[in-house]
């Protein structure tokens, strides 16, 4: 009888040691992936880098794959100059509307403005960029000229793509300060809007800033809404009217047909999305840990 | 089937009436591209493929392939309706997308700059437009680095559409009322000018395969070549070989 | 002089309060508007048949039955394969383990996963499952893709929902000589399942609303879906050619609208059978 209960414990023990194995195995899944992402895109495109030459691939100006000229500068030109763009107009809206919902609305106010903010998260980026082809781009050709798919038109359209994303974030960030602190401010005298400026937002910081990185990162990170405003052209822009590439759009735009050489540049050119986003995750994780 | 976005729209259609035929059978199309309906061919992820330029006989991929002309199709060039420009020879199409003729009144049209669209790179009616425009003997000039990049002709088209200012190119097949062709040295692309042989820009399509078709495959590659395929091919402006 | 500062800090907090009003009403009225514009050109062309006949005319007339089926295959299918694997991982995060260098690793791993753009996923499920695996262009391709896509959406809303249950159930599990995997299972995640649901929706919201690389990996075809290795086309791609090749821009719109539509539903949906749930 007391052996036979041994046993039965044995065998429970064994069993929950299996099932703690399994669920480790499922745990390194995303590490696996991340491996064989790295390791089948890179394949595919370090090479191609290797053989145009680092120099080439990344300062080149010129890009026409089927005559055998590989340079994505302008490219990444064009990625850095929308994301940045959509920055400077989102960024400010999204965190006014976040301090004004958490610090300043009505109850109801905010119960209704939360989900429909994040509601707009849900609508597809193929939807967004569709209404920038047919709102923002010839609204652009109409009041400033060029062709309306430009560097701003992009910018513009990110801009409320980014919206939901950074005001989410940035409202839970707001809402996460303790009550303590604005009660101090406002004990000492200072104003609502100073408590906000002076106290909460400092406050927040990490936060916000966290917000800011992943509205870039979706910024940097789109690609069909890109492609139909943009204009895609592989210039360097210098003016904001004129038309741009995304290295995502790149990709996006010549993979159907590209074979061979052509292909493994457009891997390249996903390397070299990979290690710049690489880059900016890293500094986000660095910011918040550093806090 | 997988390949060309150009071939596609006319194959879905031949395969829409081809499944009338043959109820039950599938027939999947996918665009992809003409590089894609290689792939897809050596790959075995399609049985069939459709290509919109020649096979590049120096590209290990697609030496050897099995293919068989489906019907020949004019690259028009395109302009919004309103545009007052309806004629260009073929030299100022060249300067047009080269970027040397900036405004449309050096064509006789009205003071605005031109805004260029072109395929993107690599795309079968990009090489096929650059060959039989671009070139001038054996001199190819660049098309202009401003020019607007769309990755369909229908994309091409819809831009074309809505900008008064904008020229581009696109398969014959791929018109439609909201935009105009302009006649290229004088002569207008349409079924009969191709046919005659007097509209100059023309290219091939192809069905590609790794081996002859058998099967389904077989019955659909006689069917697009027959006479019912080539009047629904004759709808979407292209000419079939079925004479 | 103090009368002054006083003044001027009235004044800066007057403009700053109206400026944060003024921009979120701004905000709400841009979003009424992008639903209101999808609404009012999408509503004329919605009926019955709209859902279930098959597309003619490469989507210019008829309905979007194969669409609406390929859509929901693939966001279940992408969802049967990531959830699992997400709870399970966010399961041993917070149970099973002490934080350390496993667990800095696994959500180093997760967190670099969700800042892939979406692109990159396609390359990957492309050369992958489409070539490399032989799937071709196929609904298990494109799940796949999907399901690494949304991986790290579930780890980190999981993980979260896990923590929150508060640790004294856990003992009174044990205190009743239950094991680490019957508490889990019969304890933690009852507690938990709200959360781990947001998580779902999020990433089902995700899924259905891709474009880029599903292309790359479901394919465009027009044909219904009868088995996991054929091609579709889902909602999000649907729309996609239907707008910018010029097919049809009615059905466009009517496709964004049922899309959009589609994503509230699930929505609202989990949340009343939640707030139902937990009254009960």
């Amino acid at each position: 009888m007391s052996s036979g209960n041994v046993m039965a414990a044995d065998d429970l023990r064994r069993r929950e040691e299996r099932i703690r194995l399994a669920l480790l195995c499922m745990a390194f899944s995303s590490i696996l992936v991340l491996a064989m992402i790295i390791l089948f895109v890179f394949r595919e495109g370090l090479p191609q880098i290797a053989r145009v030459g680092v120099p080439e691939f990344l300062g080149g100006g010129r890009w026409a794959p089927t005559k055998g000229l590989f340079g994505i500068f302008p490219m990444i030109v064009g990625t850095v100059q929308v994301t940045l763009g959509a920055l400077v107009i989102g960024v400010p809206l999204s965190l006014l509307s976040a301090i004004c919902l958490s610090e300043f609305a009505a109850p109801r106010v905010r119960m209704v403005m939360k989900p429909l903010i994040e509601l707009l998260s849900a609508i597809p980026s193929v939807v967004y960029g569709f209404i920038g082809v047919t709102v923002i781009v010839p609204l652009i050709r109409e009041t400033l000229g060029g062709s309306g798919f430009s560097v701003l038109s992009a910018a513009l359209m990110l801009s409320v793509m980014i919206l939901p994303t950074v005001t989410s974030i940035a409202y839970d960030a707001l809402r996460a300060v303790p009550a303590a602190f604005r009660e101090g401010a406002l004990a000492l005298g200072a104003t609502p809007w100073q408590t906000v400026t002076r106290v909460v937002v400092p406050a927040a910081r990490s936060g916000l800033v966290t917000a800011v990185i992943l509205g870039m990162g979706r910024a940097m990170g789109e690609t069909m809404a890109v492609i139909m405003v943009a204009g895609n052209a592989v210039v360097v822009p210098t003016s904001p009217l004129h038309p741009c590439r995304t290295l995502t759009s790149n990709i996006a735009l010549e993979m159907a047909y590209a074979a061979g050489g052509h292909q493994k540049a457009l891997f390249a050119t996903g390397v070299v999305l990979f290690v710049m986003i690489f880059c900016l995750n890293s500094l986000a994780t660095f910011i918040v840990r550093r806090r | 089937m997988a390949g060309s976005t150009s071939v596609q729209p006319v194959m879905e259609k031949i395969a829409e009436a081809f499944r009338k035929m043959k109820p039950g059978l599938r027939v999947d199309i996918e665009g992809g591209g003409s590089s894609a309906g290689v792939m897809a061919v050596r790959a075995k992820t399609a049985a069939l493929g459709m290509s919109s330029r020649e096979l590049r006989p120096n590209e290990p991929n697609e030496a050897h392939l099995w293919r068989q002309m489906l019907a020949l199709d004019a690259i028009a060039i395109i302009v919004h309706p309103e545009n007052a420009v309806a004629s260009l020879s073929l030299a100022q199409v060249r300067d047009l997308f080269s970027g040397r003729i900036k405004t449309w009144k050096e064509v006789g049209g009205r003071d605005r700059p031109v805004h260029i669209l072109v395929r993107e790179e690599g795309s079968g009616t990009r090489s096929a437009f650059e060959e039989l425009v671009m070139k001038d003997g054996k001199h190819e000039t660049p098309v202009d680095d401003y020019a607007l990049v769309q990755d369909s002709s229908g994309g091409v088209r819809e831009v074309v559409c809505n900008d008064r200012d904008a020229i581009g190119f696109a398969s014959l097949g791929a018109l439609n009322a909201s935009v105009r062709a302009v006649s290229v040295d004088g002569v207008t692309p349409t079924f009969e000018s191709v046919r005659a042989g007097t509209y100059r820009l023309v290219r091939p399509f192809y069905l590609i395969g790794l081996q002859p078709p058998v099967g389904d495959a077989a019955d659909l590659t006689r069917f697009s070549l027959g006479s019912e395929a080539a009047a629904i091919m004759q709808k979407e402006g292209l000419v079939g070989v079925f004479r | 002089m103090d009368q002054d500062v006083r003044r001027r800090n009235e004044f800066a907090n007057r403009a700053g309060i109206g400026l944060s009003y003024l921009v979120t009403g701004a905000v709400g009225l841009l979003l009424a508007a992008i639903v209101g514009y999808l609404v009012w050109n999408g509503w004329p062309r919605l009926s019955s048949g709209f859902f279930l006949q098959q597309p003619e005319d490469l989507g210019r007339a008829g309905g979007i039955l194969p669409v609406l089926v390929s859509t929901v295959l693939l966001g279940g299918l992408s969802l049967a394969i990531s959830v699992p694997l997400g709870v399970c991982t966010a399961v041993y995060l917070t149970e099973y383990t002490a934080e350390g260098k496993l667990t800095t690793v696994i959500r180093f791993g997760a967190e670099c996963l969700a800042g892939i753009p979406s692109i990159i996923f396609g390359l990957f499920g492309f050369i992958l499952f489409v070539i490399t695996l032989g799937m071709g262009w196929s609904m298990l391709a494109g799940a796949l893709t999907l399901a690494c896509m949304v991986l790290p959406t579930i780890i980190r809303t999981a993980e979260e929902a896990i923590k929150s249950v508060p640790a004294g159930l856990r003992d009174v599990g044990y205190s009743l000589g239950a094991t680490k995997s019957q508490v889990v299972w019969h304890i933690v995640l009852p507690q938990a399942r709200p959360g781990i649901m947001t998580g779902v929706i999020l990433a089902l919201g995700r899924a259905l609303g891709e474009t880029a690389c599903v292309i790359f990996t479901t394919g465009i075809s027009l044909e219904m879906p009868t088995s996991l290795l054929d091609p579709g086309r889902p909602m999000a791609v649907h729309f996609y050619i239907l707008a910018r090749e010029g097919i049809s821009m009615e059905m466009a719109y009517t496709t964004a609208l049922v899309l959009v539509g589609l994503i509230l539903l699930v929505n609202v949906g989990s949340a009343w059978f939640l707030a139902k749930r937990s009254s009960s």
